[in-house]
């Protein structure tokens, strides 16, 4: 459990730090980055309780994307000042590296694996942001029909 | 882009044009989705009461106005440089949604002055850099040793991104090499005794590199329908991790190759 808290804390500062990079600014980073601390909490909890990478990371995805989008509707700002940086710690960075390290030494079998598994993550994270942003659409668009037809009468 | 005439008297069809390619352009450039661009481009001149159609990918974007008495303009703007700036993205969307506040002229200078919006972009970059590199030693289990490493790394990559921005290097070239410094500084420091073991070091600051960005609006794209430019940011996200594996790999390599400890 303390592992998983001091991941959260730092994933909230490193996507600060990313938020700074992207000139996001005032509030925004600081929401943004909570984002980035929920998603991760989510994987990690999930991960603990034995569920496999590929469902860790899509509910994490899944989670920070609706987050996204919720704080975007409160703040009137687009979804990407959120989702940008909020994606940023679950990218599989330690999978390219880990991958070039096995075969620099050599070891191709779990070169192999670790290149399967980083694409497998990176397909996770697309599954979970393309699920709910679908829904997210489908959504809204119904609100607005609504609004609209509120509007004829 | 230039000034548009300052004698203007009356708006037309070809200053409508312009203003709305115009905030497509600054849209692609700061990092925006394709569809964001192509939605704010239409809003604009549909206010302005003319019908409009265009069509925007990674590099470019096209428009076409149809207006009075059955003539057709047309627009092509390039997009040269693209860079991820969300406060422009934001103001550009809070300016357009604001569209009937402001007249022609306010609302061309309204834009010109999001444009011209400068900050000290290197000294942002090398905090955020350092902020992010330091925390994602933490984020991997790392020490405070790794910590130092990483920052020690981000620093190297900040100074990196600031002469190729002069040197105008091409993306993938630039993320080999970035590969490359990410493991030379982590094996430095190493050398140095500050860390015994350099994986945690290297992917914190191979993180800073790590095309997330260009990931998550791929997807975005795809989402909105834009299949060419979703698969084009696909591409482009997987050559930059292709990169940036080539360019640690040949270090990592070349260190064990050398007689190096890994």
């Amino acid at each position: 459990m303390n592992y998983i808290a001091i991941q959260v804390i730092s994933a909230i500062f490193a996507t600060y730090g990313f938020g700074i990079i992207f000139n996001v600014r005032g509030g925004k980073n600081l929401f943004g980055s909570f984002g980035a601390g929920i998603g991760w909490l989510v994987y990690s909890l999930l991960n603990e309780k034995g569920f496999t990478y590929f469902i860790s990371y899509t509910a994490a995805a899944a989670t920070i994307t609706i987050y996204s989008e919720l704080l975007s509707r409160k703040m009137k700002v687009p979804t990407v000042a959120f989702l940008y940086p909020g994606m940023i710690p679950l990218v599989p960075g330690g999978g390219i590296y880990y991958t070039m390290y096995y075969i620099v030494q050599d070891n191709i079998s779990q070169a192999v694996g670790k290149g399967i598994e980083t694409f497998i993550i990176s397909g996770s994270i697309a599954i979970g942001i393309l699920s709910v942003s679908t829904f997210s659409q489908i959504f809204y668009h119904i609100v607005k029909k609504k609004e609209y037809d509120d509007k004829k009468y | 882009m230039d000034k548009l005439n300052d004698n203007l008297t009356a708006v037309n069809e070809n200053d409508i044009l312009y203003l709305a390619s115009y905030v497509g352009k600054l849209i692609l450039e700061s990092g925006g989705e394709t569809y964001r661009a192509e939605d704010m481009v239409d809003k604009i001149c549909s206010y302005y009461g003319l019908q409009s159609n265009s069509f925007a990918v990674l590099s470019s974007i096209l428009t076409t106005i149809r207006g009075k008495e059955r003539r057709f303009f047309t627009n092509i703007e390039k997009i040269r440089m693209r860079t991820i700036n969300v406060e422009k993205i934001t103001r550009l969307s809070k300016l357009v949604r604001d569209i009937d506040k402001y007249t022609f002229k306010e609302f061309l200078s309204q834009i010109q002055e999001i444009d011209e919006q400068k900050t000290n972009r290197f000294m942002y970059t090398l905090i955020g850099n350092c902020l992010a590199a330091g925390a994602f030693a933490f984020y991997f289990n790392g020490s405070y040793r790794d910590c130092i490493a990483s920052i020690i790394g981000a620093l190297s990559i900040s100074m990196l991104g600031y002469y190729s921005a002069k040197l105008q290097i091409n993306n993938f070239f630039l993320n080999l090499v970035g590969g490359m410094v990410c493991s030379l500084s982590a094996y430095i420091c190493f050398k140095w005794g500050i860390i015994f073991n350099i994986s945690v070091s290297v992917i914190s600051t191979l993180m800073l590199l790590v095309p997330g960005i260009a990931f998550t609006n791929s997807i975005r794209d795809l989402i909105a329908g834009d299949l060419v430019s979703g698969i084009a940011r696909g591409v482009e996200a997987f050559m930059i991790g292709t990169a940036l594996a080539i360019g640690s790999g040949i270090t990592l390599s070349i260190i064990k190759t050398l007689g190096g400890f890994l």
